[in-house]
C-alpha cells in the first residue's frame, strides 16, 4: 500500500535509503522554493521524529544501564534484606518497636528431587505460604524468595523436614510487641528496613543511625496515657458507631503528645491487612470542619483585641442576616447574651457577630498567628494541610468563627488551643520525650490575661448549670471545655448535612491555678457518631465526646501528676473577678 | 479493490471503506499495549482480575470502539468543532477557578451533575485542535517570524497558566509542550527555535528555586540525588531502580517480582507499571514495549506527514507529540532520569482519564489518515 514498503521489498534497502535521502533533499528544495508552510512541516515531522527517536535512545540507554549494570539488585533472589532500626520507647522507657531477627525462605528448583512432596510438605508446614506464588517459584529455574518473616522456630520446622533446595537468610524484622496500642504514633517501616509511617517515617535516619551505636528513641507518649485514652475512645466508638475516631492529650506547656490515638485501628506487625482507611492517622492526616469548638479561639481573639470582655452583650433574639445567608442558633436562646454565655449556649449568631467585629483582617492575622492555617507543626509526615477559606471577607469570617468553611487537622486544632491556653505562645507539638523540665518557646500570639480569662470561660462552661460541657465534669479537677458539633459537607447534596456530624469535646483541666501550672488539653473526636437511647438520640459533642473526654481526665490525672483538690469538688459558679481586675488596668 | 476504484468520486464516504482505511496494524500495536498493561495489572494485583485488570481492559475496549467511531467522523467536522473545543476547555478552566472542588490540596476539579473531571484534560486535543485550525492557510512568512505569532503564543499560555496555577504543574508543561511542538512543526524560525531553547536552559534553575510549591521543588533537588531522602520523595525512585535492577535481562518471571508484589513500590499500578514489568520481564520486556511505543509513534507521525490538509498534519503530529510526552516523561522518571512528577505511562498504567485523553487523541489521527485526501478550505469565517 506505501510506495516504501513496496519498494523496500522488491529493490533491497541500499536503493530504498539512496531514494529516502534523494526525497529528501528534493523534499527541501521545493519548500524553499514554494514558500508554502506545508511542504516545510513535512520536513519538520522528520525533525520532531528524530528528537522523538533521542529520547527513546535515551530511555534504552537508560533501561540498559538500570537493568544490566546496576548494583541496585535489592539483595539475594530480588528480595531485600533489612535495615537495622533502633528501637523505640515511651517516656517512661516502655517497648514500642524493636528488630528481631527473623528468616526468609528461598527455593531452589534446581536442587529439589522430590517437588510434589517438597510442595506439600511445605504448605502444611508454613500456612501463609501462598500456594500460588510457591509453584510458580517452583517452576522456575533459579534461586528465589517465596516467604519472609519466619520465626527462628518455624525455621526449624522447615529445617526438620531435611528439604534439598530450601534455604534461608537472616532479615531483620520489624516487630511491635503491643499490636494496635499507639499504632498510628509508632507507624510502621516496611520489610527493606525503610520507615513508612508515623514516628518510624518521621525519624527514619534518625532511627536507622541509633541503630548503629545501639540507642533507643524516646517518645512522647506515656502508654499509661495512651491506654486510658484508647480504651475511652474505644468505648465511645463500640456506644456511638462513628465512621472515626480521634484522642489526643498533650502538655500544653512543652507541645508533647502524651496520647494519639485513632479509630479504626491497625496491627502495624501486618499493616498490608489493614486499608488506607484504617492506617489513616486521623489525628494528623485528616481534616475536619470542627465547628463550635473554634469558637474557643474566635471569644479568646475578641478578648485578645480588646474587641469584647466576658460581660460584653450580643443581641441573638433575632437569626443573624449576613449578605445572601442567615445564621441560625442550634438551641435558639432567643435572648440578649454575654460573651460568657454565646460561649456556654454555643450561640452561632453571638460568634459571628463578634467575628464580624474583629473584622475579616484582623481574624486572618490570628488564624495564622494559632497556626490554623497551615499544616500542624510537628514531627509526623502526615500531618496535614488545612483547607482554608480563598479570602477572608466578612462571609468566610463569619463562617470560620464557628467552625465552619475551614478544615484542620486535630493536631492542628490542639496546637492552637495549646497556644490559647498556656500564656498566648505558639509552640512545635513533638512525638519524642523532651528533657524533664524542658523549657519550649515560641512567638507570642496572645497575652497571658487572654489566657487566664479563657481558662475562666472553659471552666464556667462545663462547671455551670447551663454549661454544654458539663459531662464532662469530674469533681476537684477542675475541668474546662469546649464542645464541637460541625455538620459535614455532603458533595452529594451540595450542603451541609443535618445527619453527619463531627462531634467533639476539647478539654483542658486543671483550670485553677497560675498561668504556668501544668496543665493538659485532651481532646475526643467521633466522626459521624449516631445518637442513642442513652444520649436521647443526640449526637452531639456535648452528649456523645464530652462524658468521653471526663473519663478520659479521671483515669490520666494520677499518671500526669494533678491531684484531686476537695474543694474544688463542686461545680463552682464563674468567678472572673482577678480577671477582671487585670482587665480594669488596661 | 483496486486503487482505482478509490479514485471515484463518494467512494471514500462510504463506511466500508473508511474502516478499510484505518491504520489496522497501528490499532494492533495499542492492543499489544494495552494488553501488556493488563497482563502486569493482573499480576500486581496478586493474579487477581481485580481491582485493576478487568476496568483497564474493558475501558480499553470501549475506547478502542470510540476511537473507530471518531475516525469515521470527518476531519472538516473536527475543523469546524477546534474552536469550539478550546473555548469551552478555557471557559472550564476558568470555571474551576472558580468554583472547582479541592482535592488533595489542588484545585483541578469540576463536578457537573455528580460527575467529576479535570478540564485540563479537554484542554490537551483542545490546544491541538485549535492551534491547527489557527495555522492552516497561514503564510509561511507569517509562521516563520511575525509580529503575528503572538496569537499562537496567547492560545498557548492562557491555558498553560491556568492549569499551572491550579497547581498542576505535569499538565501545564505538557500544554505548554504540545503547544510548542506544533508552533515548531509549523514553520517557527531556526532562529526563534535556537532562542527559546537558550532561555529555557537559563530559566529553569531560578525557576526550580524561587517559583514551584516546596512539594514540586523536593522532587526536583531529590531527582537529583535519590539517596539524601530514601525515604521521603526520593524513596520512589531508588525503589523503581532496585526493581529495574533486579529484573536483570529476562526477569524474575511472571508474579514474582518481589519489589511490586510486596508493595515496596509505589504507585506501581499507575506511575511505576513500566518499573513492574521491567522487573518481571527485564531488560527485554522493557524494550520490547518501548519499541511498541515507537512503532506507535511512527505509524501516527506517518500519518500525519501523508495528509494533504495542513490542519489535519498539524492536529495529528500534535496529538502523537501529546502521547509521545507521556511515554518519554513517565519512561525517563521511571529509569531514574527525571524528577518524579506523577505522568502515567499511557495505555499501560491503570487510569481511565488519560486512557481516555489519548485515546480519542488517535480517534482525531486516524480521522485524519481516512480522510486524508479530504480538502480543507481556509474556513475563514465559516464553521462547517
Amino acid at each position: 500500500m506505501s510506495l516504501g514498503q513496496q519498494t523496500f521489498s522488491r529493490l533491497g534497502l541500499p536503493r530504498w535509503l539512496i531514494e529516502r535521502m534523494w526525497g529528501l533533499e528534493h523534499a527541501f528544495e521545493r519548500a524553499r522554493a514554494s514558500g508554502r508552510a506545508e511542504d516545510d512541516t513535512r520536513l519538520r515531522i522528520f525533525f520532531v521524529l528524530a528528537l522523538f527517536c533521542l529520547g527513546f535512545l535515551t530511555l534504552a540507554i537508560g533501561a540498559t544501564r538500570a537493568a544490566l549494570f546496576s548494583d541496585a539488585r535489592g539483595g539475594v533472589g530480588g528480595a531485600p534484606l533489612g535495615a537495622s532500626r533502633a528501637d523505640l520507647v515511651d517516656r517512661n522507657g516502655r517497648l514500642l518497636a524493636a528488630d528481631l531477627l527473623h528468616y526468609g525462605l528461598y527455593v531452589d528448583p534446581r536442587e529439589i528431587w522430590d517437588t510434589a512432596e517438597t510442595r506439600r510438605a511445605l504448605l502444611t508446614t508454613l500456612p501463609d505460604l501462598d500456594p500460588a506464588r510457591l509453584e510458580r517459584a517452583l517452576r522456575g529455574n533459579r534461586r528465589i524468595f517465596v516467604l519472609g518473616a519466619l520465626t527462628p522456630a518455624d525455621r526449624n520446622r522447615v529445617h526438620a523436614l531435611g528439604l534439598p533446595g530450601v534455604t534461608f537468610e537472616p532479615e531483620q524484622r520489624r516487630v511491635y510487641p503491643l499490636g494496635p496500642t499507639a499504632a498510628h504514633v509508632i507507624g510502621f517501616a516496611d520489610a527493606g528496613g525503610e520507615g513508612v509511617a508515623g514516628v518510624e517515617a518521621a525519624f527514619n535516619d534518625e532511627v536507622r543511625g541509633l541503630a548503629r551505636n545501639g540507642g533507643v528513641l524516646p517518645l512522647s507518649i506515656d502508654l499509661r496515657v495512651q491506654g486510658a485514652l484508647e480504651d475511652e475512645l474505644w468505648k465511645a466508638v463500640a456506644e456511638f458507631k462513628p465512621v472515626g475516631a480521634v484522642g489526643l492529650v498533650t502538655d500544653i506547656h512543652t507541645g508533647e503528645i502524651l496520647g494519639m490515638a485513632s479509630w479504626p485501628v491497625y496491627d502495624p506487625n501486618k499493616p498490608g491487612k489493614a486499608g488506607v482507611y484504617a492506617q489513616t492517622n486521623r489525628a494528623a492526616a485528616t481534616v475536619f470542619e470542627m465547628g463550635s469548638t473554634f469558637k474557643g479561639f474566635t471569644v479568646a481573639i475578641g478578648l485578645d483585641a480588646g474587641i469584647a470582655t466576658p460581660e460584653t452583650t450580643f443581641d441573638a433574639r433575632e437569626p443573624y442576616k449576613l449578605g445572601y445567608r442567615t445564621i441560625n442558633d442550634y438551641h435558639a436562646a432567643r435572648k440578649v447574651l454575654t460573651l460568657v454565655e454565646v460561649f456556654q449556649h454555643s450561640s452561632n449568631i453571638g460568634t459571628a457577630k463578634l467575628g464580624v467585629g474583629i473584622g475579616p483582617e484582623r481574624m486572618g492575622k490570628y488564624f495564622n498567628g494559632l497556626g490554623l492555617t497551615s499544616p500542624a507543626k510537628v514531627e509526623l509526615i502526615e500531618s496535614a494541610r488545612p483547607l482554608t477559606p480563598k479570602v477572608w471577607n466578612e462571609d468566610a469570617v463569619a463562617s470560620t468563627s464557628f467552625g465552619h468553611g475551614i478544615n484542620v487537622s486535630p493536631l492542628a486544632l490542639a496546637r492552637a488551643y495549646g497556644a490559647v491556653l498556656n500564656g498566648g505562645k505558639l509552640i512545635p507539638l513533638t512525638v519524642r520525650k523532651l528533657e524533664p523540665g524542658a523549657k519550649v518557646d515560641g512567638p507570642r500570639v496572645m497575652s497571658e490575661r487572654t489566657s487566664l480569662q479563657m481558662l475562666s470561660i472553659m471552666r464556667a462552661n462545663v462547671a455551670g448549670e447551663a454549661g454544654s460541657g458539663r459531662s464532662a465534669n469530674i469533681p476537684g479537677l477542675a475541668v474546662g471545655g469546649k464542645t464541637g458539633t460541625g455538620e459535614k459537607y455532603d458533595p452529594a447534596i451540595r450542603g451541609y448535612n443535618h445527619q453527619r456530624q463531627v462531634s467533639s469535646f476539647a478539654a483542658v483541666f486543671p483550670t485553677h491555678g497560675p498561668i504556668d501550672t501544668k496543665r493538659y488539653f485532651v481532646l475526643v473526636l467521633l466522626d459521624e457518631p449516631r445518637g442513642t437511647a442513652a444520649s436521647a438520640g443526640y449526637a452531639t459533642g456535648g452528649w456523645v465526646a464530652a462524658p468521653a473526654a471526663g473519663r478520659v481526665i479521671e483515669r490520666i490525672a494520677p499518671f500526669l501528676g494533678v491531684n484531686r483538690r476537695p474543694e474544688l469538688a463542686q461545680a463552682i459558679p464563674v468567678d472572673m473577678g482577678d480577671v477582671e481586675a487585670m482587665g480594669e488596668g488596661r | 479493490m483496486t486503487v482505482s476504484a478509490l479514485t471515484r468520486p463518494g467512494e471514500r464516504d462510504r463506511l466500508i471503506v473508511k474502516l478499510a482505511e484505518l491504520d489496522w496494524v497501528f490499532i494492533l500495536a495499542l492492543c499489544l499495549i494495552a494488553g501488556a498493561g493488563g497482563l502486569m495489572l493482573f499480576s500486581i494485583a496478586g493474579s487477581s482480575w481485580t481491582p485493576w485488570a478487568i476496568n483497564h481492559v474493558s475501558r480499553f475496549l470501549i475506547c478502542l470502539l470510540m476511537l473507530i467511531g471518531l475516525a469515521m467522523i470527518d476531519v472538516r467536522v473536527w475543523f469546524a468543532l477546534a474552536y469550539p473545543i478550546y473555548g469551552v476547555g478555557l471557559l472550564l478552566l476558568v470555571a474551576v477557578e472558580l468554583v472547582g472542588d479541592t482535592r488533595l490540596g489542588a484545585q483541578r476539579w469540576l463536578s457537573i451533575g455528580g460527575f467529576s473531571f479535570q478540564p485540563s484534560e479537554i484542554m490537551k486535543l483542545g490546544i491541538v485542535l485549535a492551534l491547527a485550525r489557527l495555522y492552516h492557510g497561514v503564510s509561511a512568512e507569517k509562521a516563520r517570524l511575525s509580529w503575528w505569532l503572538l496569537v499562537p503564543a496567547l492560545m498557548i499560555f492562557l491555558p498553560v497558566l491556568l492549569v499551572a496555577h491550579q497547581p498542576d504543574l505535569g499538565t501545564a508543561m505538557l500544554i505548554l509542550m504540545t503547544g510548542a511542538a506544533i508552533v515548531v512543526l509549523a514553520g517557527l524560525s531556526w532562529k526563534i527555535i535556537g532562542a527559546a531553547v537558550a532561555a529555557f536552559l537559563a530559566i529553569v534553575p531560578p525557576f526550580v528555586m524561587f517559583v514551584m510549591h516546596d512539594y514540586q521543588r523536593q522532587r526536583v533537588l531529590t531527582f537529583l540525588d535519590p539517596e539524601s531522602d530514601p525515604s521521603g520523595s526520593g524513596y520512589h525512585i531508588l525503589q523503581s531502580m532496585i526493581a529495574l535492577g533486579s529484573g536483570g535481562l529476562l526477569g524474575k518471571g511472571y508474579g514474582l517480582g518481589s519489589q511490586s508484589q510486596l508493595n515496596f513500590l509505589p504507585e506501581k499500578q499507575t506511575d511505576f507499571i513500566f518499573a513492574t514489568l521491567a522487573e518481571e520481564f527485564g531488560f527485554v520486556g522493557c524494550v520490547s514495549v518501548l519499541i511498541l511505543y515507537a512503532a506507535v509513534i511512527f505509524m501516527a507521525l506517518r500519518t500525519a506527514y501523508l495528509s494533504h490538509s495542513h490542519f489535519g498534519r498539524l492536529a495529528a503530529a500534535g496529538t502523537t507529540a501529546t502521547f509521545t510526552l507521556y511515554v518519554l516523561i513517565n519512561g525517563a522518571m521511571v529509569m531514574g532520569l527525571a524528577p518524579v512528577v506523577g505522568v502515567p505511562m499511557p495505555m499501560l498504567s491503570y487510569g481511565g482519564t488519560v486512557m481516555l485523553t489519548v485515546m480519542i487523541g488517535f480517534g482525531l489521527v486516524q480521522s485524519v489518515r481516512v480522510h486524508r485526501y479530504a480538502e480543507v478550505t481556509s474556513g475563514k469565517g465559516s464553521f462547517v
